[in-house]
């Protein structure tokens, strides 16, 4: 297991080269750059700009010095915050979103589980099709819609929680819902079809058949079994809550780096872009291990050479 | 399965139906900041609120606030509280004297003599003149790159400094120093400061009222961090108290503003709202005072609110919405571009098709359907207000049957069959910015009235600049709002030959003479007239289709008092004015 | 031809090769109602698909101006006058456009997915067949795709290319449809992988190999056919995720060139007038909902009647 683990944790560095390499040279490629502006700066004042942040040299040349800071720790400086560097940015910002997003998936577990079994043990009677329909409307329900409903409703009509913000924990509550709705709805559905597919199962056939009650069929059996493939999905959930949050961030305006995943594309903030890069790049495949490993321990069946 | 289908439509309606239910901002309990309540007294207020408190929106970070390199709006927005220079604007667009008390202009008007008055920064040292001078050579220093150093222009000296900045290689820190030291600027002592200029450019004056050439001390600027919340040094009404990044912005006044006019209130909070939507939801849950602009989306809807409606306002801006036709010259504007070599491919460089194409919009309705009704139709460039104005020049009024016969010359000229037979038109814009109506709105009016195809090309922000730049578009959406009320800013750069941000490749020899002439010109009334002139040739060549001068839409708390409005408030009704600014007992 | 043989009352009908397969699939599947549902209502978006333009009542970019100022500058409420769903502030008929935007959600279901099989069937069937170091290789591969964030990519490749033939084709989605597809495709890949992996051990592939049977043919003819009952699972579920994807890009500026309209960038413009045009983001909303339960409930239902553990039962 150990040897599995360590040869796991090892290729996320390639991983994470190769995407350094493809995101650095597509960044490049697109036309258009930090200093573009409405109003026109001079070409003398790019060029000297230009000059300042390294950008006349050629692209590989660029990537190395950019590369050479990296595994140092030093993010550079950014382009569009001419006074800030990334790494004060990125500081300054992730504890924000790494909080909205484990709170998020916290309030998806607990609520998606149990709305995932509530619906498969009431399979095809109302609980499955109240169930269904909420999941339904959770995922075809745009974040943005979901989120602009829930500030209309409950701010401004109803008074209840502020509109925007991060300053205390009243400011949780709207930007957690928003940001869990979308996940909420595919762990309920994933979990109501994989419970379905459990109670179809041989042994747990032969465990009703052995006259087993009901409900310690459910417990021991079906759960334990039934978390398996939505584990699976719980990885890819984290991923996007993690950064898929820029939407909430920006509409709940949350000063985490989420909202900058987004805005360095448009700004051309390349050292930026590269920080929100490496940091999705990272928690992704970092996560993806977590859930092979958790998967091994969930799973008695599988076993890693 | 229809049993379910209902269940996930009514929830679906019951969530909007609240929505529609009454949008009135029927006094909720205020959650966020203490000491403002929902509810607006009903007879008018008397005196003034024990708490002087405010909170405007501001619609994103400010991507610096050192005054130098500054640009951005929103950097803008914070820096006229932060900083005075020697002269500045007053509510009626006149340049009147700040940090200076006193002004004399040369007979030759090439020598500025300004003397300071006894003035304080925030942090206790005198304001003295050393600190311009160091603060105008750090704008023209090639080191700094600063957006906006081309203003320093006129000032002896800082052609070569300009220069210098895109030099190849790079002059050395030497070479740097020696072309500062004869950038015409001198502090004979410490309360007297004296600019010298190349030329006698009459709008240079309007120009010193810019955020760029206010006093800095070296000793602060050069400090780490400096412009972090900590160690910011002021010299405006306004400190710098609290910058949370991404968060807000809070400013506390200055004790040691040296102004007429002390500031009111004791706190100005600006919280970052990067969506409008959410800057509106805010407004009417009581979170925030002033929003602006307002969505013109959300227009309509909030003119009608019995609450909100009485809190709109709607004042004229020293803007533009233009759209730019391409007129088919290169960059240096000496030359045609490459792709319009044949004028068949470029069918806006015939002067009848624009023509046409401008006679064919109906621009009371373009803005009523895309802009909310909120603006003035322009059928010129320079806005009401400024010398320069022209308010009877329209040769190319809305009117169909004229454009049907302007067309029918171009598409004869063209050598094309009609207008139908033209490849469809290359009409950019970027996305993200609202523009899609306004696109849209323009497109179908030119099918309609021609059967004329475009292709509506909506691009990334970056890349719809470069294209534009290149003069890959046919037409190409633009805006402009000025930078100092002088007719030179709205014109010069824009529509001369090569100008940097001419973004409809137009050159007309006479239009650049005549605008040099009018900078030079010291008879303001001559000066207006020549402006007039060059604009004349301008417009009447078709240069670009002028659409509207645009209102800024905004929602005031009616507690809010004291605000001292101009055309060019881009954040907030009253921004330039901060100190007048008060709150209403309520 | 079928032997007719009763066990326990119920006629079983001898197998024979694939046809067997299919044909009791599609009887599972008659008999899920759901499933059913799931099925009207992808003809019914093919239908809009195909005929929209021939049964909106008016052109997709046609602004009825004069209607819209009539009404004070707003758009009009559904149920107004020749305006069943309403219209936006230029006076576009709103069920016109979302017949408009249902042919692009076609293409999506389309587009994406033929992509994501075109790249992820390949790479799968090698990683699977062959094992050992190009299975390592293409898995690590898979591994970059997968932690390559997909927004970025996809924002650099429209805009990247977007000036290109590639860049204008179905009004710059086709772009946007590749890169979302190639986004995608790492979960087919490791699905055909499990299925390669776990068929190729059979006894009927050992049978196979035996003979003499070449390896090309064998994946061909025998193992992608018997496999491809969670493929097509896969793809007919995976469309939902591409239509939302599409919509998201929609709001962020990514898509479809006006005056062409999805039903991503009607949410996206739609929401802006939610407080007090709120039918602008309802019945796209609506519409979304439906092609995402019609894909689901198909998907859902086709997994269950391709399911071999479930034969025989009712």
């Amino acid at each position: 297991m150990l040897t599995y683990l360590s040869r796991r944790i090892f290729w996320i560095i390639p991983v994470l080269f190769t995407v350094s390499i493809i995101t650095f040279g597509l960044m490049h490629a697109v036309p258009g750059g930090p200093w573009d502006s409405e109003k026109r700066l001079p070409a003398a004042v790019q060029a000297r700009l230009n000059a300042e942040y390294g950008l006349d040299k050629p692209i590989h040349e660029q990537y190395v010095s950019w590369l050479g800071g990296f595994v140092q720790g030093d993010l550079g400086p950014s382009y569009r915050f001419r006074d800030r560097r990334v790494n004060d940015i990125v500081a300054d910002g992730l504890p924000t979103t790494v909080q909205l997003g484990v709170m998020a998936f916290i309030l998806a577990v607990l609520v998606g589980i149990p709305l995932g079994i509530f619906a498969a043990l009431g399979h095809n009677r109302w609980p499955d099709y109240l169930s269904t329909s909420l999941s339904i409307v959770g995922i075809a329900t745009p974040s943005f819609v979901l989120a602009i409903l829930l500030i209309v409703v409950f701010s401004v009509q109803f008074g209840l929680f502020p509109t925007g913000g991060w300053k205390g924990p009243q400011y949780w509550v709207l930007p957690t819902i928003a940001l869990a709705g979308f996940p909420i709805a595919v762990i309920a559905r994933y979990t109501r079809a994989s419970m379905l597919e459990v109670t179809r199962k041989d042994y747990i056939r032969t465990a009703h058949s052995k006259g087993l009650r009901n409900q310690s069929v459910v417990s021991r059996h079906m759960i334990r079994n039934a978390l398996i493939p939505v584990v699976t999905i719980l990885g890819p959930t984290l991923a996007f809550l993690v950064t898929g949050s820029f939407i909430i961030e920006r509409i709940f305006s949350i000063p985490g780096v989420g909202q900058f995943y987004l805005n360095s594309i448009t700004t051309r903030d390349y050292s930026l872009l590269m920080a929100m890069t490496m940091l999705y790049a990272f928690s992704v495949a970092f996560l993806n291990v977590v859930v092979d490993v958790l998967y091994a321990y969930i799973d008695p069946r599988i076993r890693y050479s | 399965m229809s049993q379910k289908r209902l269940l996930a439509l009514v929830g679906a309606l019951a969530i909007v139906a609240s929505a529609c239910g009454g949008t009135t901002a029927s006094a909720p309990p205020s959650s966020g900041e203490p000491g403002t309540s929902a509810s607006a007294s009903a007879e008018p207020s008397t005196g003034l609120a024990a708490e002087q408190t405010v909170r405007i929106a501001l619609p994103g970070e400010p991507p610096t606030l050192d005054p130098s390199p500054a640009q951005d709006a929103n950097s803008l927005a914070v820096l006229r509280a932060l900083h005075r220079p020697l002269v500045y604007i007053n509510e009626k667009l006149e340049v009147v004297d700040a940090l200076a008390e006193s002004h004399e202009i040369s007979s030759d008007a090439k020598t500025l003599t300004f003397h300071l008055r006894d003035a304080k920064y925030s942090n206790g040292d005198p304001i003295v003149a050393q600190d311009l001078v160091y603060s105008w050579k750090r704008l023209a220093d090639p080191r700094t790159a600063a957006p906006y150093s081309y203003v320093i222009a006129e000032v002896e000296g800082a052609e070569d400094l300009l220069a210098m900045a895109g030099a190849d290689p790079a002059p050395s820190d030497a070479d740097v120093e020696a072309a500062l030291d004869k950038l015409g600027v001198s502090a004979p002592d410490d309360k007297t400061f004296v600019v010298k200029l190349a030329t006698p450019a009459t709008y240079f004056l309007g120009a010193m009222t810019l955020w760029v050439f206010v006093p800095l001390q070296e000793k602060w600027v050069t400090s780490p961090d400096a412009f972090e919340a900590a160690n910011y040094v002021s010299s405006g009404p306004f400190m710098l108290d609290t910058w949370d990044h991404n968060s807000q912005i809070i400013l506390k006044p200055n004790p040691n503003w040296y102004g007429d006019v002390k500031p009111t209130l004791t706190e100005i909070t600006m919280p970052i709202y990067a969506e409008p939507a959410a800057a509106q939801a805010a407004y009417e849950a009581d979170e925030v005072d002033i929003i602006m602009p307002v969505a013109s989306e959300d227009v309509p809807r909030v003119k009608d609110d019995p609450v909100m409606g009485a809190e709109f306002v709607s004042d004229p801006q020293l803007s533009i919405t233009y759209y730019n036709y391409n007129n088919g010259n290169d960059a240096t504007g000496k030359k045609k571009l490459a792709r319009c070599e044949d004028a068949k491919a470029c069918p806006t460089t015939n002067k009848n098709f624009r023509i046409a194409l401008s006679q064919a919009i109906d621009k009371q309705a373009f803005i009523n359907a895309t802009f909310a009704g909120l603006g003035q139709v322009a059928n010129s460039f320079v806005m009401p207000g400024l010398p320069g104005y022209d308010e009877s020049l329209n040769p190319y009024p809305f009117d169909l049957t004229a454009a049907k016969a302007s067309m029918d010359k171009a598409v004869q000229e063209l050598g094309y069959a009609s207008a139908a037979d033209i490849p469809p038109l290359k009409f950019g814009f970027n996305t993200g910015g609202g523009h899609e109506p306004r696109v849209a709105f323009l497109a179908e009016a030119w099918r309609q009235a021609f059967g004329l195809q475009t292709d509506q090309i909506g691009s990334e922000f970056s890349v719809f600049l470069t294209q534009r730049t290149a003069g890959e578009y046919d037409i190409s959406r633009n805006g402009w709002g000025a930078d100092y009320p002088h007719t030179n800013n709205q014109l010069a750069g824009l529509f001369t030959c090569g100008g940097g941000n001419n973004d409809q490749q137009w050159c007309n020899e006479e239009f650049d003479s005549l605008i040099d002439q009018a900078a030079a010109e010291q008879d303001l009334t001559k000066q207006a007239d020549l402006y007039k002139q060059a604009q004349k040739i301008m417009v009447e060549d078709a240069a670009s289709l002028f659409l509207l001068w645009p209102e800024r839409p905004a929602l005031v708390k009616p507690y809010v008092t004291g605000l001292t409005k101009t055309p060019m408030d881009s954040t907030s009704p009253g921004e330039h004015f901060y100190e007048t600014m008060q709150i209403a007992e309520h | 031809m079928a032997t007719q043989v009763a066990v326990q009352g119920r006629p079983i009908e001898a197998r024979r090769g694939g046809a067997g397969l299919w044909s009791d699939a599609w009887s599972r599947l008659r008999k899920n109602r759901l499933a059913l549902l799931g099925l009207v209502l992808v003809f019914l978006l093919l239908f809009a698909g195909i005929l929209g333009p021939i049964l909106a009542p008016w052109p997709y970019q046609v602004q009825d101006l004069p209607a819209v100022f009539a009404n004070g500058n707003r758009p009009l409420h559904p149920g107004a006058p020749n305006h069943l769903l309403g219209t936006d502030n230029l006076g576009r008929d709103l069920f016109s456009r979302l017949l408009d935007g249902a042919r692009i959600s076609v293409s999506v279901a389309f587009v994406v997915q033929f992509v994501i099989l075109l790249i992820g069937v390949p790479i799968g069937a090698l990683a699977g067949w062959f094992g050992g170091r190009l299975d390592n290789l293409l898995m690590r591969f898979t591994d970059v795709i997968y932690a390559f964030p997909d927004l970025l990519f996809i924002i650099l490749l429209s805009v990247a290319f977007r000036e290109t033939v590639f860049g204008q084709a179905l009004d710059g989605l086709f772009l946007v449809f590749v890169a979302i597809g190639i986004t995608s495709w790492v979960t087919v890949a490791r699905l055909v992988r499990g299925q390669m992996l776990s068929l190729k051990e059979t006894e009927f592939v050992e049978a196979a190999r035996a003979i003499g049977v070449s390896d090309r043919k064998i994946v061909t003819k025998h193992l992608l056919p018997n496999g491809i009952g969670p493929i097509i699972v896969a793809v007919t579920l995976g469309i939902p995720g591409a239509i939302l994807a599409e919509a998201t890009l929609a709001y962020i500026g990514v898509g479809v060139q006006p005056p062409r309209a999805s039903w991503g960038s009607l949410i996206a413009e739609g929401q802006k007038y939610i407080r007090s045009e709120p039918h602008l983001v309802l019945f796209p909303a609506i519409f979304i909902a439906l092609a995402l339960i019609g894909f689901t409930f198909l998907g859902d239902g086709l997994r269950d009647a391709l399911d071999p553990k479930l034969k025989g039962k009712q």
